[in-house]
């Protein structure tokens, strides 16, 4: 709060912004490192290139990486980091300074990735087998590389450990975390596999013909197995709050771990299934397939982004960037100052030295000629507008339609960290909070929304 | 000391990098409609229309780590910026989705080549004044970190664009030119041109504009440095195998 100015993306918010960014990405890059598996295995199965169907499989897996991978999976990948660095500055500044050789080791590994795909790519009819599988081996390496270096980083946010950099990359869930995206990511490549085989005049070949190609594919979806007891090894390595989050304290959480757990049964049940008969998939199965593994990963992405919260960085970093340590220190300031917005960052003894208000009030006016829904509107710039828009994803005025009257708002505000776990303490004085509130019925009465619309019936 | 050091060493070496293939993604549809225009398929055409894409994936590629290293040493100057730059990398980000299918358009396609060429162009000079204004909003961020749009702008912005366009295309006319088949002697001209931008560059910034150059947050070089060396020189190992086993001709099979 204070450091950096805060942008206001209308209806959607920036969170919303970086997540479908980081949708699409997740998609492509696990699509991409599982690709490298397959690739690779492949490869391996037909020395002489003498199966069709897994030759024209290579051809396919190829034109998707080259047209599909580094076009889409790349700018979406400087997408997330574009996006984070404008709507979560704090939390990016922090993982960049701390983590920076490892961003810079899991970029040499992209760069690998590039380069060896593209020189696959164009050159792969004219090379030799065993030139052709060295370079898928380097693929496979450098692209599950780039995923080795950057999971961690990713599992520090929930499982923040102190020390040096190496020593926050080994948190305890960094090697679960590895391993869960590892096998999802070949569970990805191969239902793309299974559903680019039935696509014609893509892939025109018998059932027989088909037999080998599927017989690889199988012999590594019998693995996902091994989903299980990762996913539990991860659930011990998690604190207990952020775990209770999915274990039902919070029901979309809980919903959407469900949703994670069943779709990835029935596809591991499937593919087992299959494996065990060598089954030759109908384009319908395949797509419901693909379909629940995309689901599946999806979901699986909220519930790690939700189980985090009131956190971007837990347990140092809330939600709304506020430091964890820096409360006590805040609340103090504010009431010797009479509002948080009157103070100083917290960064003394630096030129950032500014009013914490400065990047969220206009220059011209003054603390103390604003009204307090004019005070209220700079409070939820700096401490809700992160996750909260005001009409549209997360809406502060459909959270608050219930409130009733100031005094519920008030208390609902002071105490929201406690009634509501994956909530941010509010930081400010009780004129912040009447300004806050203030700001917020001042939404309601702007938008027809009666402030206790959750009263409609009277108690009995 | 050394930390910062290292920092702004690798700022300048992955900025002089990245240069070159800006040489090349600016310079290449140029010099290649100059030429189809004249109805001769020079070197510059020929790129365009069988590797246009892959230097446009390299450009993006390479662009990442200068970006990385502009992170850690303006830190808090560079996010002010980059959030009053705002929604210029979003829009910028799109456009260049649209421009990389383009180049695969161009690689392609037979028919509708002048205008989708001319198509290239513009938005390149698009990129010209986004990415220009990124740049040097990026670089010179302690400098503009209020409201970028709304006037404060350095005045210089404009015409360090319009210099980036014309360098990049004579660096590219050269790199084109060059009568020698060896790749290496290419590849090296344009890294010296590509060098000496990215010197100049932190010439005026230290020297001329006085600033000196910025630090990173964390003083101390951290230990795991070590693991980025490893893998900095196992990827050149790698890339030099790779490349490798895509040119060097099979030992022909040794006689019975």
């Amino acid at each position: 709060m204070g450091d950096f100015p805060i942008i206001d993306v209308p209806l959607i918010g920036g969170g919303l912004s970086i997540g479908l960014i980081a949708v699409i990405h997740v998609f492509l890059a696990h699509y991409a490192v599982g690709v490298g598996f397959m690739l690779y295995g492949l490869e391996r199965s037909d020395p002489g290139g003498k199966i069709p169907s897994i030759q024209r499989m290579l051809d396919l897996l190829g034109f998707s990486v080259i047209y599909v991978s580094f076009v889409l999976g790349a700018i979406t990948g400087v997408g997330i980091w574009f996006s984070i660095s404008l709507f979560s500055p704090d939390a990016t500044q922090h993982l960049i300074q701390t983590f920076v050789w490892f961003w810079a080791n899991e970029y040499t590994f992209f760069a690998v990735e590039i380069v060896v795909g593209y020189i696959y790519y164009y050159n792969r009819r004219r090379l030799s087998w065993e030139r052709r599988k060295q370079l898928t081996l380097i693929y496979m390496l450098f692209t599950w590389g780039s995923l080795l270096m950057v999971t961690p980083i990713l599992s520090a946010m929930l499982t923040w450990r102190e020390g040096n950099a190496i020593v926050a990359w080994l948190n305890p869930s960094a090697f679960p975390s590895v391993l869960l995206r590892t096998l999802s990511a070949i569970a990805l490549a191969c239902l793309v596999i299974l559903a680019l085989a039935t696509v014609r005049p893509w892939f025109t070949f018998s059932k027989e013909e088909k037999q080998p190609l599927y017989r690889i594919v199988y012999r590594y979806m019998a693995w996902f197995f091994l989903m299980l007891p990762i996913a539990i090894w991860y659930r011990l390595s998690i604190p207990a709050t952020a775990a209770s989050f999915a274990e039902g304290s919070s029901v979309p959480i809980s919903m959407f771990l469900a949703g994670t757990a069943f779709f990835s049964l029935v596809v591991t049940v499937v593919s087992w299934y299959a494996f065990r008969r060598v089954r030759i998939l109908q384009a319908e199965a395949a797509a419901m397939l693909l379909v629940m593994g995309l689901v599946a990963t999806v979901s699986a992405e909220f519930v790690r982004e939700g189980i985090r919260k009131p956190y971007i960085i837990a347990p140092i970093l809330y939600s709304n960037a506020i430091w964890a340590d820096d409360v006590p220190e805040w609340r103090r300031r504010a009431h010797e100052e009479g509002s948080v917005l009157l103070v100083d960052t917290l960064y003394p003894g630096t030129a950032e030295e500014k009013p914490a208000g400065r990047w969220q009030l206009p220059d011209d006016l003054v603390h103390a000629q604003l009204s307090p829904a004019e005070r209220g509107s700079y409070l939820f710039r700096s401490q809700c507008l992160i996750c909260h828009t005001r009409k549209g994803f997360n809406a502060i005025l459909h959270l608050t339609r219930a409130w009733g009257d100031e005094g519920f708002a008030a208390e609902a505000l002071r105490n929201q960290h406690i009634s509501k776990p994956f909530m941010p303490p509010f930081v400010g004085t009780d004129r912040d909070v009447t300004d806050l509130t203030a700001y917020i019925q001042s939404l309601h009465a702007r938008h027809d929304s009666p402030f206790d619309a959750g009263r409609t019936h009277a108690p009995r | 000391m050394l930390h910062a050091k290292i920092h702004q060493i690798f700022l300048v070496g992955s900025f002089a990098l990245h240069y070159c293939f800006i040489v090349l993604i600016i310079g290449t549809p140029v010099l290649a409609l100059w030429q189809h225009l004249r109805k001769r398929d020079g070197a510059a055409w020929q790129m365009l229309r069988s590797y246009y894409p892959v230097i446009v994936s390299l450009t993006i590629t390479t662009g990442v780590a200068p970006f990385l290293f502009a992170q850690t040493l303006h830190h808090r100057h560079f996010y002010r910026a980059f959030i009053n730059l705002y929604p210029l990398p979003l829009i910028g980000l799109v456009m260049l989705i649209a421009f990389f299918y383009l180049a695969y358009a161009v690689v392609n396609s037979s028919r509708w080549l002048t205008p989708i060429l001319i198509v290239q162009i513009l938005m390149l000079a698009c990129f010209a004044l986004f990415f220009g204004a990124l740049y040097n909003g990026l670089i010179y961020p302690e400098h503009h970190q209020e409201q970028f749009w709304l006037g404060e702008r350095p005045p210089w912005l404009w015409h360090s664009t319009a210099a980036h366009l014309v360098v990049a295309t004579g660096a590219a006319a050269i790199f084109y030119g060059l009568r020698s088949r060896s790749w290496w002697l290419r590849g090296g001209v344009l890294f010296g041109i590509g060098a000496i931008v990215a010197v100049i560059r932190a010439v005026i910034r230290t020297k001329v504009l006085g600033d000196g150059f910025p630090k990173p947050i964390i003083e101390e070089v951290d230990p795991s440095i070590v693991v980025f060396l490893l893998g900095l020189v196992l990827m050149i190992w790698v890339l030099y195998k790779a490349i490798r086993l895509a040119i060097v001709e099979d030992a022909p099979p040794a006689p019975d």
